[in-house]
């Protein structure tokens, strides 16, 4: 142990810095694990914490995947002991709630049966509200309480109204949620990124792209990338969904290098996932997506030095 | 190499360079005040570091320019004078109060070799006995995994699940400006000095541009030290265009990153196949490398790429954890340690990390 290496930077024992660990006279494993214990102890307590993962949009073009990538992440993190917030915005896609295993929300947090009515809806929202706050007729949650589903409305008729007004309130919410430890808001955002201009992304903190292998959606990848990096958030990763063969794979991985965007996984197309998406019921955890989804959302964590139960 | 050897006194006198003087009380004192074993060699590193008058001030240390005048009988701008030449030697340390003792005979050498122009005054035999000290260490003093290798950013940037501890170029830019400094590595210093008589980095592989400059040195002194090596030891505090530019050089050359094994930052080196108690020590006793590994292995991820130009063999500072076998590179992943300098160097781009072990690896403080 070198003059370079007292892990606390003291300049020798005893003077400033040095909490007598015992580390630099350690001569014994015995002796040495105590001294590492009294140090951990200390450097825990001391050490900065990275900004942890709270608020998360899922967003890409209409049909890549989001809504299965926001619901394993979801069920996921929920089962990693989080509580775990489900806003989908996406009001033409109706598809989230079975996919979380979830009822439809008997009431969405604004309705447009009447676009001249008077708005009341979205009243509720203050600042630093907290997950539990939000008025329980708006919210579905699963047995355990873990998940809960708000969905900012469908758009049922095509001559009902705006989805802006949705977009608005998502936006809303997203910015004034007051997300604690262990809790986390998923945003299903609405295809495109049209959404951006709506600022939903603006309470988030982390973005997650979902792309296809195709040109049009690498660009838009692109596009999200540096929009992200316009409102502030400097955590966003792309997912590659659908991939037909190793080889497009690592044509996608260079593409999205070529472009500093950080990927986070890559998902193979999958006849199980297409079965689930057509019958409308929720992928089982013991199949390999769900798994190769989970671990992504481990491998995200882990950046962000975040606690999981370790999964393989 | 024999590690945790005790020397005879026969081997002792080889490392003095000539038959072994008398040793006084004074000497004898130090030695026992140090916090590492070594009782037979310990006083004589004491003789080679200090002069008698030197070593009873040593030895009434903490203490004040005020104390030890009294102490020695002479004035106390004659004693000021001695103690701070003694700090800036790094034989003692300067402290808000006065001076301290080092206490640790890894901590003086390091801090001893630490400027290189006191070499000359210091000189080869005090290297050898130092050097030999370091054979002492792997295992005891510093068991395995104290240490942690990070890979070259470059080789793991793109891959998912990367964690802040182990994005060294962000680390080091983070403690910017206050907490960084150049200095040489006195791995490097000690080992040329001892063994040929002068500091020659250019005995070392790795491309590692250090030079008796300390600018160009490749040990990064983070943290609060960085401030007492640049006041003490000539340690440079670089701009933030230098630390880039020193942050592009390390990620290109040969040399892997260390860190202490942990997720915050507080030690930083740059090592070799020189690095005398990870592994330098531990190979040449048979033994594995004393650091941790990454969490990455490298990996032939294109076989059709490689053309066995032998690049990542020559450059790998694991002792043939990546050979050509029948024209191809061959990583052997116990023995890869996850440095990444295989990866960041191969021309054709067919090795590259992979992320093989939990977060759980490095301990969480």
């Amino acid at each position: 142990m070198g003059g370079f290496h007292c892990p606390l930077g003291a300049m020798a024992p005893g003077t400033e810095g040095c909490i007598d660990c015992g580390l630099c006279s350690a001569d014994s494993k015995a002796e040495y694990a105590r001294a590492a214990e009294l140090l951990r102890a200390w450097i825990r307590e001391h050490a900065p914490r990275p900004a942890a993962v709270r608020k998360m949009a899922v967003c890409g073009k209409g049909g890549v995947g989001k809504s299965l990538l926001t619901a394993v992440f979801a069920r996921s993190f929920a089962g990693f002991g989080y509580r775990v917030l489900v806003v989908d915005t996406d009001e033409s896609n109706p598809t989230l709630a079975r996919a979380l295993g979830l009822a439809q929300p008997a009431c969405c947090l604004r309705t447009l049966d009447d676009q001249f009515a008077p708005v009341e809806n979205g009243e509720w929202i203050r600042d630093s509200m907290t997950i539990d706050e939000i008025p329980a007729k708006y919210r579905s949650d699963s047995a355990d309480g873990r998940l809960s589903l708000v969905t900012t409305g469908k758009i049922e008729d095509p001559f009902q109204g705006c989805a802006c007004k949705l977009g608005v309130l998502a936006r809303e919410l997203m910015l004034n949620l007051k997300i604690g430890d262990g809790e986390v808001v998923i945003a299903d955002v609405e295809a495109g990124v049209e959404s951006f201009g709506r600022g939903v992304e603006r309470g988030t903190d982390t973005v997650i792209a979902v792309v296809e292998p195709t040109m049009d959606s690498v660009e838009v990848a692109e596009k999200i990338r540096y929009m992200s990096e316009g409102i502030g958030i400097s955590r966003m990763r792309a997912v590659v969904n659908k991939v037909p063969s190793p080889e497009v794979g690592e044509a996608m991985e260079e593409l999205l290098t070529a472009r500093e965007i950080r990927r986070l996984g890559t998902l193979p197309l999958s006849g199980d996932v297409s079965m689930h998406a057509l019958t409308g019921t929720p992928l089982s955890e013991t199949d390999e997506t769900y798994g190769r989804i989970r671990h992504m959302l481990e491998l995200l964590l882990d950046e962000n030095e975040m606690d999981h139960p370790f999964v393989r | 190499m024999e590690i945790g050897k005790e020397l005879t006194r026969e081997e002792i006198a080889e490392l003095w360079g000539g038959e072994l003087p008398e040793i006084e009380p004074e000497y004898r004192q130090l030695a026992d005040a140090f916090t590492q074993g070594r009782p037979e060699l310990a006083p004589y590193v004491m003789k080679k570091v200090f002069t008698l008058r030197e070593a009873r001030a040593a030895c009434s240390l903490p203490g004040t320019a005020e104390s030890v005048a009294e102490l020695l009988g002479i004035s106390a701008e004659e004693a000021e004078e001695m103690l701070h030449a003694l700090a800036v030697r790094g034989k003692i340390i300067q402290t808000p109060d006065g001076y301290d003792a080092i206490r640790n005979i890894a901590f003086m050498r390091d801090y001893v070799f630490a400027h290189p122009s006191h070499d000359e005054e210091n000189g080869q035999a005090l290297a050898r006995l130092l050097l030999d000290w370091d054979s002492y260490v792997p295992g005891r003093s510093n068991p395995d995994g104290t240490f942690r290798i990070i890979p070259k950013w470059k080789s793991v940037k793109d891959l998912p699940g990367v964690m802040p501890c182990e994005n060294m170029p962000q680390m080091l830019l983070d403690l910017w400006p206050d907490g960084v400094a150049f200095s040489r590595c006195p791995c490097r210093a000690l080992t040329s000095i001892a063994q040929t008589g002068e500091y020659r980095p250019d005995m070392f592989r790795g491309d590692t541009g250090e030079t008796a400059d300390p600018k160009d040195g490749l040990c990064i002194i983070v943290g609060p030290r960085a401030q007492y090596f640049a006041r003490m030891y000539g340690a440079y505090l670089p701009t933030k265009e230098e630390l880039i530019a020193k942050i592009e050089h390390i990620e290109n050359n040969g040399t892997y990153y260390t860190t202490n094994n942990a997720r915050t930052m507080f030690v930083m080196c740059n090592c070799g196949d020189d690095c005398n108690c990870g592994m330098r020590i531990p190979y040449e006793a048979g033994r594995a490398s004393s650091f941790a590994k990454s969490r990455f292995i490298a990996r032939l991820a294109k076989p059709d790429a490689c053309v066995g130009c032998g690049i990542c063999e020559r450059g790998c500072m694991f002792h043939t954890a990546v050979r050509v076998v029948d024209g191809k590179a061959a990583v052997d992943p116990d023995a890869c340690h996850g440095c990444g300098v295989c990866a960041v160097h191969c021309p054709a781009g067919a090795l590259k990390m992979e992320l093989v072990r939990p977060a759980d690896h490095i301990p969480k403080a």
